[in-house]
This record gives structure tokens, sequence and C-alpha cells, in this order.
């Protein structure tokens, strides 16, 4: 079979990166398949391939949704498909989702602007509490109000430009687990730890953008508890590759986000189950 | 059916967005971009189960020009040639957004001056554009099955009932007399006939069937 990779330079800041990709294709190439990476020129060549690996920044507004919605109508396997990209891209939507389907998840309140009711909203949920831009990665547009005066001026400010956001009760935690399921199935585990004074993955620490340690843990020995509400969170998505974002608060499990396009990184993600690249390349062919 | 949009009888988006709703919605906001108002209040419809025009989807599908003529193509209508590029290749043409992060972003363009400086704004230097062979072209307002200008409004009945999207502008090339449609873009709010939707939805009994 053969498997188009699309990839943008800038997502691979991280040579940990780059020999993920470089695995994903000796693994592909050693089951009898061809692994071809490609940038923008893939909107070309979609129809040669049979089937496409999204490894770029997902987005409804990004090149990756073209792709992924043009590999789709031509009948290709896709990861990630066009619906796993416009719920997870947008905390708005993956809020309903999750909400839907039961899974257990913080306090969370969308707003789409009524100033009026912020206040009622903010003592619902709590101080501090956590704001969200619903396109919001790896961090960034995710901001903590600890009293009325800063909810007030981030909402403000997030609002510029958005139409809506997240609020959300804060859970302080020491880290986050981070469980990578495909096809609805757990297929590696990590825990991302919060960078000494930070409280999100990435952080501002001092000026400078620090990430927390990443530590492996073997998906066999996940907590059952997690390890099924990780599976079910993914499911109210779709059936593609996630990674879902947990709390861990006194035994109990919150799901706090589920990613598509999840970051692979040679070294993190794969220490403790080097069988994923196998798994998501068999995903794709078959 | 709950009509939603900015206008007299209609729901206004907030209160609909603050609600549990059910049964059909027919999105009136007219600009469904991504993490617009418009997109907002068709993805509340749909997480709550309802029968919504437009789908989140089919909305996002029509403002991507190479998903919208693949799916004109597919309906059996004949559209301009077109393709989509990396690096700029001047000639007289429409250039299109592959993503409409803006509104009215296409641009009619007659010589490589205007070719170079629309594919600068439209590509931000990252993004693929997409170049339609059109010199000449002619956009109507869709309302339903209908547009502003009658002759056209065989398109809007096909798209209407197919896509289910209510309000749109569609992008024809003009040669002679044929007609070839393109592209669809959003309905300013200040655009919106709202006399002419009313007129379509007292007039035809079988659209939400």
């Amino acid at each position: 079979m053969r498997i188009a990779c699309f990839v943008e330079s800038y997502n691979f800041k991280f040579k940990q990166e780059k020999e993920a990709l470089e695995i994903f294709k000796k693994t592909a190439e050693d089951l009898g398949h061809s692994f071809t990476t490609l940038g923008d020129e893939i909107l070309h060549y979609i129809d040669k391939f049979d089937s496409v690996f999204i490894r770029a920044t997902t987005d409804p507004l990004f090149t990756s949704y073209v792709v992924s919605r043009l590999a789709e109508e031509m009948g290709k396997k896709v990861i990630d498909d066009s619906e796993s990209i416009r719920v997870c891209s947008n905390k708005v939507a993956l809020y309903y989702r999750l909400k839907k389907n039961s899974i257990p998840i913080p306090k969370t309140i969308p707003f789409f602007g009524d100033f009026e009711n912020l206040e009622s909203y903010a003592n619902k949920l709590g101080f501090p509490l956590v704001v969200k831009a619903p396109n919001s990665r790896f961090s960034l547009y995710v901001e903590k109000a600890n009293n009325y005066d800063e909810l007030v001026k981030i909402t403000k400010r997030f609002m510029r430009r958005s139409k809506a956001l997240i609020l959300q009760e804060y859970m302080p935690t020491a880290f986050d687990w981070r469980v990578g399921v495909l096809e609805g199935e757990s297929i590696y585990a990590c825990k991302y730890f919060m960078p000494k004074g930070g409280w999100r993955v990435r952080d501002s620490i001092e000026g400078r953008k620090v990430w927390g340690k990443v530590k492996a843990v073997k998906v066999e020995n996940l907590p059952k508890k997690l390890r099924k509400i990780a599976e079910r969170a993914a499911k109210s998505v779709g059936n593609g590759l996630y990674g879902v974002d947990i709390k861990e608060v006194d035994g109990d499990y919150y799901v706090i986000e589920v990613n598509d396009n999840p970051t692979i990184m040679h070294g993190d993600e794969d220490t403790k189950n080097p069988e994923l690249y196998e798994k998501i390349i068999q995903a794709l062919v078959s | 059916m709950i009509l939603v949009g900015e206008g007299e009888d209609l729901e206004p988006p907030d209160s609909f967005m603050k609600r549990r709703v059910s049964g059909k919605v027919l999105n009136l906001l007219g600009d469904y971009r991504y993490l617009t108002k418009g997109y907002y209040v068709s993805l509340h419809a749909e997480e709550n189960g309802c029968e919504v025009f437009p789908p989140v989807k089919n909305a996002l599908d029509a403002y991507r020009a190479p998903l919208f003529i693949s799916i004109l193509r597919k309906l059996g209508f004949e559209t301009p040639e077109f393709e989509i590029v990396c690096n700029p290749k001047p000639e007289a043409c429409v250039l299109l957004p592959l993503n409409p992060f803006s509104k009215n972003s296409a641009k009619v363009v007659k010589n490589s001056y205007q070719y170079l400086k629309a594919f600068r704004s439209l590509s931000m230097n990252r993004y693929p554009v997409v170049q339609v062979k059109a010199e000449k072209i002619e956009i109507v307002d869709m309302y339903l099955t209908k547009t502003n200008k009658e002759e056209y409004s065989f398109v809007a009945e096909t798209l209407f009932r197919t896509l289910k999207i209510p309000l749109g502008k569609v992008f024809f090339e003009v040669n002679g007399e044929k007609v070839k449609p393109f592209y669809f873009a959003p309905l300013e709010k200040d655009e919106i006939n709202f006399e002419l939707i009313f007129e379509v939805l007292n007039n035809e009994n079988s659209l939400f069937c």
C-alpha cells in the first residue's frame, strides 16, 4: 500500500519529532508499504496514494483540513479524519461531545460573550478558573483567572479573536495523563509533568517558554479506570488516533482534552510502547 | 422549525446557544465560516441532535474552493478549470484562498502585478492558493432555493437541497451564454434580504422534507 504523510516544516522543531517520522517510514517499509512525506504539493497527488497520514497542525483553517477532506472525498483512509479535526480543534465542539457522552470532565461552561452572566458563571466554577480559547493548542491562549477582574480582562482579550470561549474549573495537578488511543484501543501512555513553577505543560516561567518533563508509562500498567475513560473519551470523537489528556484527583479522572494529531516524539511517547508505530501503520493500511 | 438570525421574528443566536434545542433549525446568519457565530449556531444545533441548515461539515466544504468545485462536478454542473498553486503562476484569472480566513477574499486579476499582489495576500506566504481560469464573473446572492437573479436559481435549488446551505454568494464564470459556478462565499449581515427569504419560506412547502 502507498501511504502519503502530509507534513509542514514548522511542525518539526524538535529532532525527536523527525526521528519519530523516520521510524514511521522504516516501519511502513519493513511491512512492505511505501511511505512518502509531502508538503503542500500533496494536494496534487492524493489520488496516487491509498491512505493519508497527517502529521501537520490540524485545524479547519489550515491546509491539513483540506488535505483530509479531499482524501476522504477520494475514498482514502485518513488519519486524521475531518470530523476528528473539527471536534478536537475546537474546545467548544469537544465540550459538547464529551458532555453528550457523559465523559467525566472538570466543571465547564461555554461562554459566548454574554458578559451579563459572567459573574454567575464564575461563582459556579469558583476561583481560580481556567479560560481557554476554542482553538488553543500547546497551552497557548489558556490562562488562569484568580479573581473577577482578571477574568473580565482575559475574556475581553480572548473574545477579540473568538466568538466563544471555554471557562473551566481549575484542577491543580503535578502532571496530566496523556493516553494515546487508536481505533478505540490505548496504544501508549505518558505523564506530562508541569514545569517547576508552572501550572500548564508548556508554561511561561520568568518570561521563558518552558516544557515540563515527559515520563512514559507502559499502557498495560495503566489503572483500568483511567484506560477505560481515555478510550471512552476518544470514542466520543471518533475512531482515529487521539491523545487524551486526563487529570487525576483523589483517584478520580477528568478528561480535559482529546487531541487529534497527538505529538509523538522518539524517546518520549514511544519509550514504553514502541509498537505504537506498527499499530498506526497497520491502521492506515487496513 | 427554529429560525435563528439577526432580524425580526428570528431567535437571536445568543439566546439560542444558551438553551437545549430540538427539532429542525434554520440558521440565517449568512456567514458560517469556522469560529463565527453562524458556525457556533450550527454546531450547537447539531450537537443537540437537531437537523440543521447548514450542517457544519457542509458549511466548511462550501467555502473551500477545491471541495466546492468537486461537489458541483458531482452534482453535474460544468465548472471552470482550476489549479491549486503553491508558487505564483501569473495569468489573468480569479485567485481564491484555500481557506477562507477573511470575507470577500476572491480576487479577479488581469495582469502580473495584480496577480502577484493578490497571491501574496491570499497565500500569507504560507498557504496554497486556488487559481480559477475565469476572466469574467458574476456574483449572485442565494436565498434557500432562489437567487436574487432568477436565471441563476437552478444552482440554488440544487445546492440548498444537497448541501442544505440557506444563504451565500455564488460566483459564476460567464463566458458568452455559458455560466459555470465555482465559488461560494458568505453573505454579509446587511446584504441579507429577509423579504426574499420569507417569500421562499412561505411559498415552498417541501423545503425541509
